[in-house]
């Protein structure tokens, strides 16, 4: 039985996992079922899903045991790296736009002292806030967003959506004036 | 090659965010029998030629096919000058001019007496088509149909009823008493894997207003596998007819090989007609793009429900693997009782599954809502309520990307199945009108359902839609249309009742 509620009471994330020398380690901060994992190659694809009070704001998954050995590097290449990928995420099982989900993402990294150093040795400042889906570093990961879940999503989507020009976004896109909506609701009142 | 050659034309009011379908089709009987040919957009030209005031204001004049003003007019004839240009410069032996809909024949009549006043020393043959020429409009073309009166007045030389795919490659190779050459008397092409396919060579996609990126318009198949009872489309295609899945799948491929564009409008009435069909296309598509990473195909097409044991969670999953985008779903009614009168043949369970489908897959939709039906009751009306505030969660996620609802409800169209029984269910017109759609029109079966209350619930609809959230495509015009309604109502005094003729 479908959810049509607008509040998001369940997620379901699909997790890419690369292996290094391992596969990287991840909880989540809410309870969780594995609902399904294939193994190919170095790469694990896993399906979890996530009920949650219609209350909750945030999605946070922590991704631990990452160490230096599982970057593989041979000839001054990398050969395999440990990463873990939120590939796609359904809300209440609707398929979000992955460029959404990017771009509330934010990965609070947890440098290995390696990095630190290599940092240290080459002038750069690390960034302690990363948007991505894709986490290369041990760390939190958090999507955050508003409830009701899908009133928070319609706008992000309009504020994201790129018109090039105005025909498309007359005739195509229902885009409304105010005068015309105050007009409808003259109509309406006028037939009932 | 031949010293033959043919300036192929479309003319205003049409899309514009795409070039028009026919100009491929027809460069593509062209290259079928190695005819040179040049292509010329009257539509984009216009477009690009004046102010967005300017084009509204034609625009309106060509739905109406009546200049409101001399100014106008003058527009139009600076557009009508460029085709002049062009003879001069190309001088065809032929000029194919696509009159697509009623909305053209302004245009197309303006054009052709144009060009007969400008240019009656240069040798060339006329040669119109499109759904357009079987269209009346009394201030231009009398009693009779355009085609018959462009040949009758000798505007055109031909004129092509029907399908033009085969019959325009016959005239061009002087077959001129081939069927449907000047006569209503062609037959439905069967075959459409045999017709010559479009070619997209010389004509350049991103010179339209696209939104994000170009799209072509390709056609799949024809005709419609059910008989809905307020459509016309077995009047022009009494057989559904496709092209194999493969075949299709293989063109799309080409066109980006020849174009770069990777999405594609089908015409169809119905991309999943057939399921066999559908599943061959989709199934070539996902096997040319692994075969090929930067063909990254994305479609959009009329769509019709099914059951979930006809159509499967795998079909879903393909579709989106193949590239579906956007499906253009006539879901028309949320009653059970009211989608059976209309023939659709899916139930309520079968919208459920379609929708959670392709909010699991990603697979967008413009919902169609036909309100104010013929044997639609206000239980029926709430229930349409209903279902928006249920669907509400696929507005919002925009996997319901749109919604169009069309303003005052049903217009009983000719030669659709309503016509035949509109005896039986009591169908009365208010209107004397020659318009081919008729809009007032009360039912004695469902007397409640009058005129008024069309326009109501269509704008309840409305109004509840755009509250909750769904985009309502063309909302400003709709609103606008439903004030112009509104205002003919309260025009309208006590009238002549008019009953419908059977056809």
């Amino acid at each position: 039985m479908p959810n049509y509620s607008i509040y998001v009471n369940n997620f379901q994330l699909e997790l890419v996992l690369t292996r290094g020398i391992n596969y990287p380690e991840w909880s989540i901060e809410h309870d969780f079922e594995i609902i399904s994992q294939v193994d190919t190659n170095d790469t694990q694809t896993i399906m979890v899903d996530i009920p949650i009070d219609s209350s909750c704001t945030s999605l946070i998954l922590t991704n631990f045991g990452k160490t230096d050995q599982d970057t593989v590097i041979e000839n001054g290449q990398i050969v395999r790296d440990q990463t873990l990928a939120i590939n796609r995420v359904w809300a209440n099982a609707v398929l979000l736009e992955q460029y959404l989900i990017k771009d509330q993402s934010q990965m609070m990294p947890d440098y290995n002292q390696s990095n630190l150093n290599y940092a240290k040795e080459h002038n750069i400042e690390l960034d302690k806030v990363l948007y991505t889906d894709t986490l290369y570093y041990n760390g939190t990961w958090k999507f955050n967003f508003e409830q009701p879940f899908f009133k928070w999503y319609n706008r992000l989507l309009f504020e994201k959506l790129k018109i090039f020009n105005h025909w498309v976004t007359q005739s195509h896109l229902g885009i409304a004036d105010e005068h015309q909506i105050k007009k409808l609701k003259v109509l309406l009142e006028c037939l009932s | 090659m031949n010293n033959d050659k043919v300036l192929i034309v479309s003319i205003p009011t049409q899309d514009i965010t795409r070039p028009p379908g026919i100009l491929a089709i027809l460069a593509g009987c062209c290259e079928s029998i190695n005819m040179d040919y040049s292509i010329l957009d009257l539509n984009l030209y216009m477009y690009n030629q004046f102010s967005d005031d300017i084009v509204k204001g034609l625009t309106r004049d060509f739905l109406d096919n009546n200049f409101k003003s001399t100014q106008n007019e003058n527009y139009y004839r600076k557009v009508c000058e460029h085709l002049v240009d062009q003879i001069k410069l190309c001088r065809p032996t032929y000029i194919a001019i696509s009159v697509f809909t009623y909305a053209s024949i302004l245009a197309a009549d303006v054009l052709l007496k144009h060009v007969q006043e400008v240019c009656p020393e240069i040798d060339f043959k006329i040669i119109i088509g499109g759904l357009g020429v079987n269209n009346r409009v009394s201030g231009i073309t009398g009693s009779k149909i355009f085609g018959e009166y462009c040949l009758d007045t000798q505007l055109i030389d031909y004129c092509i009823y029907g399908e033009g795919d085969i019959a325009f490659v016959k005239l061009l190779q002087g077959e001129i008493n081939y069927p449907g050459i000047n006569q209503a008397n062609s037959e439905q092409i069967l075959d459409l894997d045999s017709i010559p396919t479009p070619s997209y060579k010389r004509i350049n996609p991103r010179d339209y207003f696209y939104s994000n990126e170009p799209e072509l318009l390709v056609t799949g198949s024809r005709g419609c596998v059910r008989d809905c009872t307020f459509c016309d489309v077995a009047q022009y295609w009494e057989k559904y007819v496709y092209k194999s899945g493969n075949i299709m799948a293989d063109e799309l491929f080409n066109i980006w090989k020849t174009t770069g564009v990777q999405k594609f409008d089908f015409s169809d009435s119905l991309i999943n007609g057939s399921i066999k069909t559908f599943r061959q296309l989709n199934h070539r598509l996902i096997e040319l793009k692994s075969q090929n990473p930067d063909f990254n195909p994305k479609y959009k097409g009329q769509f019709i429900c099914r059951p979930r044991n006809q159509l499967k969670e795998k079909d879903y999953m393909e579709m989106a693997q193949a590239g579906a985008e956007t499906l253009v779903t006539g879901i028309e009614s949320f009653s059970n009782a009211v989608r059976d009168h209309m023939r659709k043949k899916f139930d309520n369970d079968s919208i459920d599954w379609h929708f959670e489908m392709c909010a699991k897959y990603g697979i967008k939709n413009v919902l169609l809502l036909l309100s104010g039906y013929v044997t639609e009751t206000l239980t029926d009306h709430e229930l349409q309520l209903q279902y928006l505030k249920k669907y509400q969660i696929y507005a919002l996620s925009r996997t319901i990307y749109a919604i169009n609802i069309n303003i005052g409800g049903l217009s009983i169209t000719p030669g659709t199945p309503l016509i035949d029984m509109a005896g039986e269910l009591g169908i009365i017109s208010h209107d004397n009108a020659e318009s081919s759609f008729d809009t007032n029109w009360t039912s004695l079966s469902n007397p409640g359902l009058n005129n008024k209350e069309r326009l109501r619930r269509t704008t309840e609809l409305v109004h509840i839609a755009y509250k909750l959230g769904y985009k309502v495509l063309h909302f400003n015009q709709k609103v606008t249309e439903a004030e112009q309604k509104y205002n003919n109502l309260l025009d309208a005094v006590d009238r002549p009742v008019f009953k419908l003729n059977s056809v």
